[in-house]
């Protein structure tokens, strides 16, 4: 846990130093032209930083985060503009405001709670809806906001912009600016420590726990719930803190330049931030620095360019288009070679990971509970898809210490089942109780949060995260439930043979150790009962076997309850204790191994009425996968 | 009643013009998950085309049909040198070489011909007025009405009854399913493309009507409105597309006419704050199909 911070904090202090180098040589061997450009470059860093923050870390595209760099300029600048100033531009100002200003410390006080009252608003808005429909709010938020900005004439000054903003680092922080004074401060200097405060941010941002579960969001949202993880309140999180971040940018920006004007802050200045962020890789912080570097003095270079220099004698000509043509070549050439940027999510820090990785070590003595005893049950739960019953009337039941086989042909209703309970779908009928509770309502979220883990049939794991930090999102957000037993992520990691790969990225992983990050993962939710959703499928026979003994461990070292859907006999039979038996959406029978293989329903739901109970049981010792 | 009937084809040649660019936008969503931010940009293509033929001298009847074919070419150039290498990959990744495309035209548009807008020459008879009882209609509204509507009716025709058609609403279904019954995946793109640039082709004719003149920033804010009709109407749905384009068309001339004078700067703020109340509301788009995800 330390290490991790100590190595974000080495990465981004690393970055700050190569971003404070590049900085001072450039701006050092030249002109105000190149302060200019450097200053400009930094208040951008901590706008594309904030891009990061919520669209890298939870992967939804949004073309909106530039209208808070708009709304913080314009508060920003309204408020500390010399009132001498406003009489001209915005005489009647609502509010009066033309007739007052307020220190710069008052005024950032003011800008922030605004903003964050609006991201808050708008925040809570767009994380409940579906990826394409919150960018589209996103995008309809910002054009809302530019038309306000141009017509509330009055307050902003309409299209023609706001001029006369004071600078922002003055003699102090609580009196008025006051033009005639003269200023001490050298800008560049304080936008380059709020751009390193905000590099570092946004690193130890990404390594937090609360990063972490950022990042599983956007790898897998279902699964994520499924964990018990309130996702909106994640994505919420990242999108205010996004938010803040461009306000600093819009209002470093305003009182640097002096002035701002409504179609700076807009669409254009968003593909800007967007072609930085996609340069780099967004999945990192050090992509984003890379990005905003390169995008910087790439057009930069490109408008030097297009000026029509004279180099070495030759008069080239004017070409106003080539930095936009740059920016349209930068993100094409990225999408067609590396799309995931140049970084792809690597991380300054990465290089260090030799020093700050643990040594594996087995774990000594493996942790023994013992779970109060509880019933998991559902009573004649049915689902409809449309016409179609997948499940119909059905009632299981499931108790703490037992291990608890679901069997039937394909399409009997087991998955669905298996989806009811874990409340990954709402039934239509039928309850599910929780000794004795209901909890038919509760949702993914809720059931987990109960102590209900499931892994998914086709392996829904966060495949951008490394095997221990799927686990360790588990862990985390199982410290809260009232009934976790403090399992820790290395436990639940070597239960599963997981240590030696715990720290390569769980998407890059053999199909076989992807099944175990799963289960490995349930565990780490410390669960009173674990359903697992044909755990056994892909598996050779020496696996199948060594999944049946760690299953049967797992219960007896921690007492939850196991709810297995499978389609191997042998596995089932020598597994459960009891054994459940749906086909067509109907529990057909329920009982001990012995007394299922003898039910003639049973054996004619798997092979038909003239079978005999004795070709079931020679069935059963092979894989029978129909 | 006469306000009502003169606004009402207002809305409609309006709407009719967003609904084709939003049609061809969907057609190619449906099938390659591509959102094509460049889609625009065709239009924008096809316009400067028909401005180079009128600076030749031609005619507007030869010139605009033209202008529908370049539209055509664009788009599958636009397959077969952008599209066609980024066809697997995720949609961000697609819809982002979209995006940079639709930048690189407009600053070679800006560096080759001019970042300043150019007119051309629209016959007069398109401008003329015609009067119907106390209805007033330009020429160039009944032009608009009437491909619209024939596009709209052959595309159906061609969706419904032809052999391709139906391939192309199955690849719309499972692309890949589609591929292994024999279907060849570049036919159908290709031919998806080829519609999509000839809708943006004949909306490109129809909005020169309007505004005699071109720019190299006139196809974003078509590329937004299909964009943004797709989404009300459900993403994926060819008709919802429609609908959605002629939705945004009414919504827009609604707002230009019974806005107050003091703030009709807001219509574009109005348009799209409906918008978003519609996605909230109905997060799928009116006519979205909610898709179970598979666990």
């Amino acid at each position: 846990m330390q290490r991790k911070w100590v190595r974000a904090l080495l990465g981004a202090l690393g970055l700050c130093a190569i971003v404070a180098m590049l900085v001072w040589l450039y701006s050092s061997s030249g002109g105000g032209a190149r302060d200019r450009l450097m200053t400009l470059m930094l208040i951008n860093l901590i706008s594309v930083l904030g891009f990061q923050i919520f669209i890298g870390n939870t992967g939804i595209m949004s073309f909106g985060q530039v209208s808070f760099a708009a709304i913080g300029a314009y508060t920003s600048a309204i408020l500390t503009t010399p009132v001498m100033v406003k009489s001209f531009r915005i005489a009647n100002a609502p509010f009066n405001l033309d007739e007052k200003q307020v220190s710069v410390g008052i005024s950032l006080l003011i800008t922030f709670i605004l903003v964050f009252a609006l991201a808050t608003l708008v925040g809570s808005v767009i994380v409940r809806l579906p990826p394409l429909s919150a960018t589209i709010v996103t995008l309809s938020w910002i054009i809302v906001v530019h038309a306000v900005i141009i017509n509330w004439k009055s307050l902003t000054a309409g299209a023609e912009g706001f001029y006369g903003i004071p600078p922002l680092f003055t003699n102090s922080l609580f009196t008025p600016p006051d033009i005639s004074k003269g200023f001490v401060a050298n800008t560049l200097t304080w936008v380059l420590i709020c751009a390193a405060l905000a590099i570092v941010v946004a690193r130890l941002i990404r390594a937090s726990q609360l990063g972490l579960r950022m990042q599983a969001s956007r790898e897998d949202s279902l699964a994520a719930t499924a964990l018990g993880m309130n996702v909106n309140l994640v994505r919420w999180i990242a999108f205010v803190i996004s938010a803040l971040f461009l306000a600093l940018s819009g209002i470093l920006r305003a009182h640097f330049l002096g002035s701002i004007n409504p179609d700076e802050l807009y669409l254009d200045l968003t593909f800007v931030y967007l072609a930085m962020l996609l340069l780099g890789g967004m999945k990192s912080v050090t992509g984003a620095v890379l990005g905003t570097l390169v995008v910087t003095f790439g057009q930069d270079l490109m408008r030097t360019l297009g000026d029509g220099p004279s180099i070495a004698g030759i008069q080239f000509p004017q070409l106003f288009g080539l930095p936009l043509l740059f920016l349209g070549a930068v993100i094409m050439g990225i999408m067609f070679y590396r799309p995931e940027g140049i970084l792809k999510g690597f991380e300054l820090d990465d290089m260090l990971s030799r020093w700050f990785s643990k040594s594996v070590q087995p774990i000594s003595q493996a942790s023994r509970v013992t779970l109060p005893a509880s019933v998991l049950a559902t009573h004649t739960l049915t689902k409809n898809f449309g016409k179609i019953q997948a499940v119909s009337r059905a009632s299981i039941e499931v108790k703490t210490g037992q291990i608890v086989g679901l069997i039937g042909p394909n399409g009997a209703g087991k998955t669905t089942m298996m989806n009811l309970i874990s409340g990954v779908l709402d039934s239509s009928e039928g309850t599910i109780t929780l000794n004795a509770k209901d909890v038919t309502k509760e949702g993914s979220m809720g059931m987990a949060r109960l102590g209900v883990a499931r892994s998914f049939q086709n392996l829904r794991l966060f495949k951008d995260l490394t095997v221990r930090e799927n686990v360790e999102v588990a862990a985390s957000i199982a410290k809260r439930f009232p009934g976790a037993y403090a399992l820790s992520v290395d436990e639940a990691l070597a239960r599963f043979d997981l240590l030696e790969v715990s720290s390569r990225k769980a998407g890059t992983l053999a199909y076989g150790f992807q099944r175990r990050v799963e289960f490995a993962r349930a565990l780490a939710l410390q669960p009173r009962f674990l359903l697992l959703d044909e755990p056994a499928a892909g598996m050779t026979e020496t696996e199948t076997h060594w999944l049946m003994q760690t299953i049967q461990k797992i219960r007896d070292d921690y007492g939850c309850g196991i709810l297995v859907v499978e389609h191997d006999l042998p596995f089932i039979m020598n597994a459960c204790e009891r054994i459940f038996v749906m086909n067509w959406g109907n529990v057909i029978a329920s009982g001990t191994p012995e007394e299922i293989q003898k039910n003639p329903e049973v054996i004619e739901a798997y092979i038909g009425a003239k079978a005999s109970a004795n070709q079931l049981r020679v069935m059963s010792f092979y894989r029978l996968e129909d | 009643m006469t306000e009502f009937s003169q606004q009402l084809i207002n809305c409609i040649s309006l709407g009719g013009t967003y609904a084709l660019i939003a049609l061809g936008l969907a057609l190619v969503d449906s099938i390659l998950h591509l959102v094509n931010f460049a889609h625009g940009e065709i239009l924008t293509l096809s316009g400067y085309s028909m401005l180079g033929l009128a600076a030749l001298g031609l005619p507007w009847v030869v010139f605009a049909p033209l202008g529908i074919v370049t539209g055509v070419l664009v788009a599958l150039l636009m397959e077969r040198f952008a599209f066609h290498k980024v066809r697997n990959t995720s949609e961000n990744t697609m819809l982002l070489t979209s995006f940079g495309l639709s930048i690189i035209i407009q600053a070679l548009i800006q560096m080759l011909v001019s970042p300043r807008p150019k007119s051309i020459a629209q016959p007069a008879w398109l401008t003329q007025a015609i009067h119907i009882g106390t209805i007033t209609i330009q020429a160039r509204q009944i032009l608009t009405i009437m491909i619209t509507i024939l596009a709209l009716v052959l595309l159906l025709l061609l969706l419904k009854r032809t052999n391709m058609g139906i391939a192309m609403r199955a690849a719309a279904e499972d692309f890949n399913a589609t591929r292994l019954m024999g279907v060849s995946a570049n036919g159908v793109i290709a031919i998806a493309f080829a519609i999509s640039g000839l809708l943006a082709g004949m909306a490109a004719v129809l909005t020169l009507t309007v505004r005699g003149s071109v720019d190299p920033g006139m196809g974003v804010k078509f590329t937004l409105m299909a964009f943004v009709a797709n989404a009300i109407g459900g993403i994926g749905n060819l008709l919802g597309a429609v609908a959605g384009g002629f939705l945004l068309g009414f919504m827009e001339v609604i707002l230009r006419v019974w806005l107050p004078v003091s703030i009709s700067g807001f219509t574009d703020g109005f348009l799209f704050f409906l918008v978003a109340l519609i996605l909230i509301f109905r997060p799928k788009g009116l006519f979205g199909i909610t898709q179970a995800e598979r666990v």
